[in-house]
């Protein structure tokens, strides 16, 4: 589907808006444009998309952090389109432990000779990585026969040095300099922390009449008029977003043109019609290295976000976005225009709570290892009560404050062994009273006392004063009375409105942390 | 007078107070109430000055002689004999007299290399120095002293100095 010319004007006036305002946003990871998603179906509805890392419902979001659902422009309001992606990383293999691969991906990892579009390359001096091979290109200068993939999986993030080798399979596939050399590294187009819309680079095949057009795998056809190459896969994120780079722009960039094979037989350079600009709805499908054969659709077009790579945060922009598209390895991979939009890989991990992580991370605690744990404490426990729904709020609103405030410190010896201890006394309890309802423990003076303990020494650590004297308010006053109550007798004092307003009251006293107002008591 | 031997090292009172010749007998020597005070002083301001738990004046200035003694009388004869095998434990290692932080230090070394039964008694020294400091503590519980003695224990063990909580500001 592609918009009218003065939509997507507008709309990339409308992110840039939102970008200027939200870019700063550590929970921001990115904008483009695109169509409403709504309950995971296509709508016809033009909209800025925002990227979320982490998004969550209206009321647990800082009301100064909380994204707008229009934008206006030139009098008019575009649509906000908010989802879950970002941030980003390159998606080359770099870390083993990284590589989570599922038994039924079949990827193409191993010595291929002739080389093929998505057989697994890497540069040796890159270390144990691995990427993949996009397309055989001509270099428009010589007319020599060249590899094309990502800057990042062949040149070094442009570290490297023209004559490098680059290898078939790639040194995490096993792939040595003495055999397996395919080509060497002849140019690419600069990365800069500036910013870049290209991640490509060229290298030489060595044997120019060893190679063959035809895709790893033999699940698509090679490149042509019909099956036209839109982009070059170059990086993703947890939730199983992948970001691609255009292919007219690195082609141009590079001065290449991709081959086709003549009905003689000869490499020739394809006709333009051969490359697409990406389009929002458009199946794409690729071979990469890792996840071998894939097919996705496009979501978004025209994307700014910032994406980690071995040279810090880059800002790439006019990026595509697909989903569960590709894996780490996968990188360099050329993306085309065809597929069933629904041949797609399971993300390698689901991320954790950015608080849990940060927190985790604070007192050397593994916390992020616990977000079930948290999840249950949420659903199972905390919703069903008026003050457990005000308690979940709390921390989702005021989460990058606590992010903020810890970032860049380090815990002092005794906080991290305190810390352990009172972890290691509570983490199997809480995790056994949340699993059974029923549970028939009831909270002691020990439990009450040790409460005590944490929340002194939060207050004369890590707390401001004002938190501290509503940390010392809230256990006077809401928490000893519970003394004796089983779990089901603290929901039924958590139901209470008496208990809600009260701790409602103080924690609104306090000026660091935002409430969202009050939520509606039931009548 | 109604008293029966127990187990080898404990008494068991079956009834009545104890007569003030035997409850001499079993109560603390100076050295060990001294050493009890000392650890009640360290322990009142580390790793945090401890909850005031409703009573007045500073965690540290409540560590005196008479609240001890008020302390220990709320023990058992048999709790009384742990506390003294532990108190006995640091004064064999030289920390009757050393600074705080190297009576902290100690401490955390005689738990990490303690035998289980040592460790215990250490964590008895260390209740009854927390009852001391604030009444609401019963000096007969092992909480909070398990925990205060396993975090010295923690500390010794990845050979960090134990030092008081500062507010995240002023680092």
């Amino acid at each position: 589907m592609k918009f009218n010319q003065d939509t997507e004007v507008r709309l990339h006036r409308g992110k840039r808006k939102i970008l200027d305002s939200f870019g700063a946003d550590p929970n921001v990871t990115g904008a483009g444009i695109g169509f409403r998603r709504r309950d995971g179906q296509w709508t016809d509805e033009p909209v800025v998309v925002v990227l979320v890392a982490k998004k969550r419902p209206e009321a647990l979001v800082s009301n100064r952090r909380l994204l707008p659902r229009t934008v206006e422009v030139d009098g008019s309001l575009c649509e906000i389109d908010v989802i879950e992606a970002g941030p980003f990383r390159m998606d080359r293999v770099t870390d083993p432990a990284r590589e989570v691969t599922s038994a039924v991906v079949e990827g193409v990892k191993g010595r291929m000779r002739p080389p093929r579009p998505g057989c697994s390359i890497s540069n040796p001096l890159d270390g144990d990585a691995a990427g993949t091979l996009g397309l055989f290109v001509l270099d428009k200068t010589d007319g020599t026969v060249c590899l094309l993939s990502n800057n990042h999986v062949m040149a070094r993030m442009g570290k490297g040095v023209k004559g490098e080798k680059i290898i078939q399979p790639g040194i995490a596939d096993g792939g040595t300099v003495a055999k397996d050399t395919i080509a060497t590294l002849k140019r690419w187009v600069p990365i800069t922390t500036a910013g870049t819309k290209i991640d490509a680079a060229i290298a030489q095949l060595v044997d120019q009449m060893n190679l063959s057009l035809q895709p790893a795998l033999d699940r698509m056809p090679p490149l042509g008029v019909k099956h036209p190459a839109v982009g070059i896969f170059t990086g993703g994120d947890d939730h199983g977003t992948g970001v691609i780079t255009r292919m007219d722009l690195a082609l141009t960039a590079l001065n290449v043109v991709p081959a086709v094979s003549a009905p003689d037989g000869r490499v020739v350079a394809a006709p333009p019609e051969a490359v697409k600009t990406p389009e929002p709805f458009m199946n794409i499908e690729k071979v990469g290295r890792t996840s071998g054969y894939t097919s996705s659709m496009i979501t978004a077009i025209g994307v700014e976000s910032v994406i980690l790579t071995p040279l810090g945060m880059v800002l790439y922009s006019d990026l595509a976005l697909t989903d569960r598209f590709g894996l780490a390895g996968d990188s360099g991979s050329a993306v085309f225009h065809g597929g069933d939009g629904d041949t797609l890989v399971e993300p390698e991990n689901q991320s954790s709570c950015p608080l849990l992580g940060s927190v985790g991370s604070y007192y050397g605690l593994p916390l992020t290892g616990d977000n079930d744990l948290a999840d249950d404490l949420r659903d199972n426990f905390l919703a069903q009560s008026l003050l457990g729904r005000l308690l979940i709020r709390i921390p989702y609103i005021n989460q990058q404050s606590v992010i903020d405030r810890l970032e860049g410190k380090h815990a002092s010896g005794s906080e991290l062994s305190y810390a352990s201890q009172y972890y290691e006394k509570y983490h199997d309890f809480m995790a056994t009273v949340l699993a059974d309802p029923n549970s028939t423990a009831v909270v002691t003076q020990e439990n009450l006392d040790d409460a005590a303990f944490v929340i002194y020494g939060l207050a004369q650590s890590v707390l401001t004063p004002p938190e501290a004297q509503l940390a010392y308010t809230l256990l006077q006053n809401a928490l000893l009375p519970t003394l004796g109550m089983n779990r089901r007798q603290v929901l039924d004092y958590m139901n209470g409105h008496d208990l809600y307003r009260l701790v409602y009251d103080e924690i609104a006293k306090v000026p660091t942390i935002e409430t969202n107002g009050p939520i509606e008591l039931p009548r | 007078m109604l008293r029966a031997s127990g187990a080898a090292g404990s008494t068991l009172i079956i009834g009545m107070a104890l007569p003030a010749s035997a409850a001499a007998a079993e109560a603390l020597s100076p050295q060990q109430r001294e050493m009890v005070l000392q650890v009640a002083k360290a322990g009142a301001s580390y790793p945090i000055e401890v909850p005031s738990f409703g009573e007045r004046g500073t965690a540290g200035s409540r560590v005196t002689a008479s609240r001890l003694r008020n302390a220990e009388v709320r023990l058992q004869p048999a709790r009384l004999a742990t506390v003294r095998t532990g108190a006995d434990l640091l004064i064999s290692q030289g920390l009757l007299a050393v600074p705080r932080p190297a009576l902290l230090a100690g401490i955390g070394r005689a738990a990490a290399t303690a035998a289980p039964a040592e460790r215990q008694a250490l964590i008895a020294v260390a209740a009854l120095g927390a009852a001391t400091v604030s009444r609401h503590l019963d000096p007969a519980s092992d909480s909070p002293a398990t925990v205060w003695i396993g975090g010295l224990a923690h500390l010794h063990d990845r050979g960090m100095q134990p030092s008081a909580l500062r507010p995240l500001e002023t680092r």
